[in-house]
């Protein structure tokens, strides 16, 4: 039996980028390297399946450019070669990036003027959607622009013809044009507005099913669907076919192993196949389409014994502080129960990155811990960026031990007048609110309700409200006895 | 105002802090006779005329217990230096505010005042321990040896309730029953000599091991005492007694316990040690919990009462330190007993159980709000992320359960040995089968988990 080289499969580890895709287009896009799929994920690559719902961190972007990219889409072909990949030409309607032929938020905004959402906005979208059919039959043309376009096409007649002519000679050609959307939130900064334009889209998303050869693909957060009061009157169909963008635990460990197994440094490489070798796992095969009949990627008993040769069996002496390859998972997820690749392979760099360095194993117990603050962290920044108001709603809160009751937290909100500080700032159009301040009810409830929706918090059979640890390190509130794993 | 017991000790302590300050009562060494009565060791010299007045207003605060001559005195007093110095090598108590050195002298129950003992053993000790019978704790500790025993482990279980003995008989039939038992060792240990011999009469080996690896059995009662009687309370009030020793301090039942386990392990024969204690906070409860390193269970249901008299054990055990090399509150579980087989209402009780911990934490100083108050014009703030959250609290503890079933409410495994059987016990027991497995077999690959993988 070879000796296994822990210090080498530990460098590979650290190294490892967590920061997964997280934009749909530019510099940090998907990688062929990085895909790795969950089968329940083929159908945010499917064509014909409009809505994809993901939580934050769950890959809606790094799917969106999965199809994008045309080295990373004809690598995700070969692995679904039913979806009909290969004949895809993608374009993007919006990304909220620059260059890459989206519409820009600042024309959206030069283009539908507030309060004009509902008859302008089906314009808009219809005009983005025509502009990406006719980029994609004439390439190397200069695309008009949206502003001559919505003059032009304000007779809605006059757009169906042209884009019927237009869907047809994709036909012909044996292609079909995929437009995508993504980064939908930040298309406005008020809750009516962004309704309104969410509205709009779908309803030009629901109308274009008729088409043969152009399909619409719009990447939304479940949240967004929930929160933002939407009143297009298919909406239920359209959920009802939407593909979810969730990881179990298994395919966390997929990935984490399929990332370490795609490690081409010599010595990690030599170090962890030796690895397989004495736990009897075959090596990673090299092609994304067998990666997905690896052991490794779907068999959660040889997951679980190759981490237990990296991490131990235990958290701690034994059994009662959980197992090494289930605590992560539980400690990772958010309110809704989800955890997302980047906080795990966050988690798992960290851990590769904390010292004493253990005997005989890659990472210890103690280094999961430190990793779990680490995501903790980074996912509360990775929040920030999209809710510019949750340091100040969480702040007020450290040292609350938790569970409590709505009270406490309102009390603490009370005396730090973080609502109206919220609410101030978000009328200056920085960021939409929290919640809509025009709807019903008293703010805190609302707040609290958005947290709830956000996954920050959950609210327990007793009413008591209680903060996945997810946030709650990061947030440095405390929490009382823990509650064995069931 | 009349002092009573719990008062003393606190009136005490402000008493000489506001004399000398807290500074000089942390030095101080303060005795509890084993009447209850208080007296305190100054650690430096103080003037006669001082000492005189200050006894007189001692005497009036603390009223009957406050010790009738010297109260208090200096470290020119006959034997204070011996005093001090055996508060020096004392944990810490905390009354109040104050950090102190108690000398608390009983005539029984001084098992209590030990800090708990590291891990010790090759073999894996398991007590099982609960306030209140009715439990299911014997029934638990029989279940956990057949498992052990299936699995290969060879076991030796003891009967350490020596008035109302328990798994002796439930485990072992009349004619399996040993000459001796745990009552006589502790007897004989005091007078005469524990030779071999003495040693192989004690155990009895179970039906249990007919299926697996060897089960052998301690019971609390041999044969001998069956066959007389009449000696049987007379054995029972001199099993608790210390056993004076010539050069040594003596040998209380923790000592003799921890004797008789050092004996089988260098004997080898068992790869895991099971105990069955008493209900209460008795003395033999102290030997059990704190005096031989082992990993302890303790039972209960989900009632007032059962977290009433967890939280007086607990008060006891929040004054010893952990170490972290060896941290003992690692070894103390609640097993959530006859649970209800919802999880939320599991999830409530193991909240509760979890909560009797908090004593044993120390709680990390988390800082709340921010110093200056925020204002509504106040929205950037500085986020404080840096400061590393305590480990404590990461530590995810664990209440274990076992689920209520009718089937085991008359249990009698002589009589009925299906109730042994993996199939019956499986579900009812399985969090605590985990726990026991997890403590007694090194992990293996074959757990239950990966084969329906």
């Amino acid at each position: 039996m070879n000796e296994i080289d822990h210090r080498a499969i530990r460098r590979g580890l650290a190294a490892l980028d967590a920061s997964a895709a997280h934009t749909a287009s530019g510099d940090s896009r998907a990688k062929v390297e990085e895909i790795f799929a969950p089968e329940q994920h083929a159908g945010a690559l499917d064509p014909n399946a409009i809505i994809v719902l993901g939580a934050r961190g769950a890959g809606k972007s790094f799917w969106a450019g999965v199809l994008g990219d045309d080295e990373t889409r004809n690598a995700a072909a070969e692995a679904y070669p039913n979806l009909g990949l290969d004949k895809l030409i993608v374009r993007f309607g919006f990304t909220g990036m620059a260059n890459d032929g989206s519409v820009s938020r600042q024309t959206i905004d030069a283009q539908v003027p507030r309060n004009e959402e509902t008859t302008l906005a089906p314009l808009l979208w219809r005009c983005v959607v025509l502009r990406s059919l006719t980029s994609a039959l004439h390439p190397k043309a200069k695309p008009p622009l949206i502003s001559e376009m919505m003059k032009k096409y304000a007779d809605p007649e006059k757009w169906e013809s042209d884009c019927e002519a237009a869907d047809r000679r994709v036909a012909e050609k044996g292609k079909k044009v995929l437009v995508i959307f993504d980064a939908l939130d930040s298309i406005a900064m008020d809750w009516e507005r962004l309704r309104d334009l969410t509205d709009a889209l779908l309803e030009v998303a629901w109308s274009t099913r008729g088409y043969k050869a152009v399909r619409l693909k719009l990447f939304l957060r479940p949240d967004q669907m929930r929160d933002l009061g939407l009143r297009f009157v298919e909406l239920p169909k359209l959920v009802s076919g939407a593909t979810n963008l969730e990881w179990d635990g298994v395919d966390l460990y997929g990935m984490l192993f399929a990332r370490l197994g795609a490690i081409e440094e010599p010595t990690t490489k030599r170090a962890f196949l030796t690895m397989l070798q004495t736990e009897g796992i075959k090596p990673p095969p090299r092609t994304l389409k067998r990666l997905r009949s690896w052991s490794l990627s779907y068999r959660r008993a040889d997951q679980r014994r190759l981490f237990r040769t990296m991490a131990g069996e235990y958290m701690g002496r034994s059994h009662k502080k959980g197992r090494t390859y289930d605590w992560p998972i539980r400690h990772l997820a958010d309110g809704h129960g989800e955890v997302t690749p980047r906080s795990f392979l966050t988690l798992m760099m960290e851990a590769a990155r904390f010292t004493p360095v253990p005997q005989d194993q890659v990472i210890s117990a103690e280094g999961i811990r430190h990793g779990l603050r680490e995501a903790s962290k980074v996912r509360v920044n990775q929040l920030d960026l999209e809710f510019p108001w949750i340091k100040r709603v969480l702040a007020p809160l450290s040292g609350l031990q938790v569970p409590c009751n709505a009270a406490q937290i309102a009390a603490r909100w009370n005396e730090t007048r973080t609502i109206p500080a919220i609410m101030k700032r978000a009328s200056g159009g920085e960021f939409l609110p929290p919640f809509n301040p025009k709807a019903e009810g008293d703010e805190d409830v609302k707040l609290r309700a958005t947290l709830v929706r956000i996954g920050v918090l959950n609210q327990r059979s007793d009413d008591r409200f209680d903060m996945p640890d997810l946030f709650r390190v990061a947030a440095r509130l405390l929490k009382k006895g823990g509650v064995a794993p069931s | 105002m009349i002092t009573r017991f719990d008062d003393g000790l606190p009136r005490l302590c402000e008493f000489i802090s506001e004399e000398f300050g807290a500074e000089l009562l942390s030095r101080s060494a303060i005795l509890r006779d084993a009447g209850g009565r208080l007296s305190i060791v100054l650690p430096e010299r103080k003037a006669e005329s001082e000492l005189e007045r200050l006894a007189l207003k001692l005497s009036g605060a603390l009223g009957a217990y406050a010790r009738p001559d010297g109260a208090i005195v200096d470290s020119e007093y006959p034997g204070a230096q011996r005093l001090l110095d055996e508060a020096g090598r004392r944990p810490t108590t905390t009354v109040g505010s104050f950090s102190v050195k108690l000398l608390d002298r009983r005539i029984v129950g001084s098992d209590w005042l030990r800090p708990p003992a590291a891990a010790r053993g090759k073999a894996p000790r398991i007590v099982f321990a609960s306030l209140k019978g009715g439990v299911g704790r014997s029934t638990a500790l029989c279940v956990a040896a057949a498992h052990l025993s299936r699995k290969g482990r060879r076991v030796l279980t003891i009967d350490f309730d020596l008035e109302a003995p328990g798994i002796g008989s439930m485990l072992l039939d009349v004619h399996e029953l040993p000459e001796f038992g745990m009552l006589d060792y502790l007897v004989e240990a005091g007078l005469s000599n524990i030779d071999d011999e003495f040693i192989t009469e004690l155990t009895g080996d179970s039906f249990l091991g007919a299926a697996g690896a060897r089960v052998s059995v301690i019971p609390a009662i041999g044969r001998r005492t069956l066959e007389h009687p009449e000696n049987a309370l007379a054995k029972i009030a001199r099993a608790y007694l210390d056993v004076p020793q010539e050069n040594d301090p003596p040998k209380t039942i923790t000592d003799q316990l921890a004797d008789l386990l050092a004996r089988y392990d260098s004997l080898g024969a068992y790869d895991v040690v099971l105990i069955d204690g008493r209900s209460g906070l008795h003395e033999t409860t102290a030997s059990l919990v704190l005096g031989i390193g082992a990993e302890v269970l303790l039972f209960g249901l989900d009632q007032p009462q059962t977290y009433q008299g967890y939280r007086l054990l607990m008060g006891q055990l929040s004054q010893y330190r952990a170490d972290a090399s060896d941290d003992w509150r690692d070894r103390i579980s609640f097993v959530h007993a006859k649970a209800a087989d919802s999880v939320e209402a599991r999830d409530d009780a193991a909240s509760k159980f979890q909560a009797l911990l908090n004593p044993l934490m120390l709680r990390p100083q988390v800082e709340g709000l921010p110093k200056e108050r925020l204002t509504e014009n106040d929205f950037d703030l500085d986020w404080q992320d840096t400061a590393e959250v305590p480990e404590e609290d990461l530590l995810e503890g664990q209440v274990l359960y076992v689920l209520e079933d009718t089937r085991y409410r008359q249990f009698d495994p002589v009589a009925d040995r299906k109730m042994l059987d993996a199939r019956s016990y499986s579900s009812t027991f399985s969090s605590l089968l985990d726990y026991i497995d997890s403590i007694a077999i090194e992990p293996s690959s074959d757990d239950a988990e990966d084969q329906q993988a």
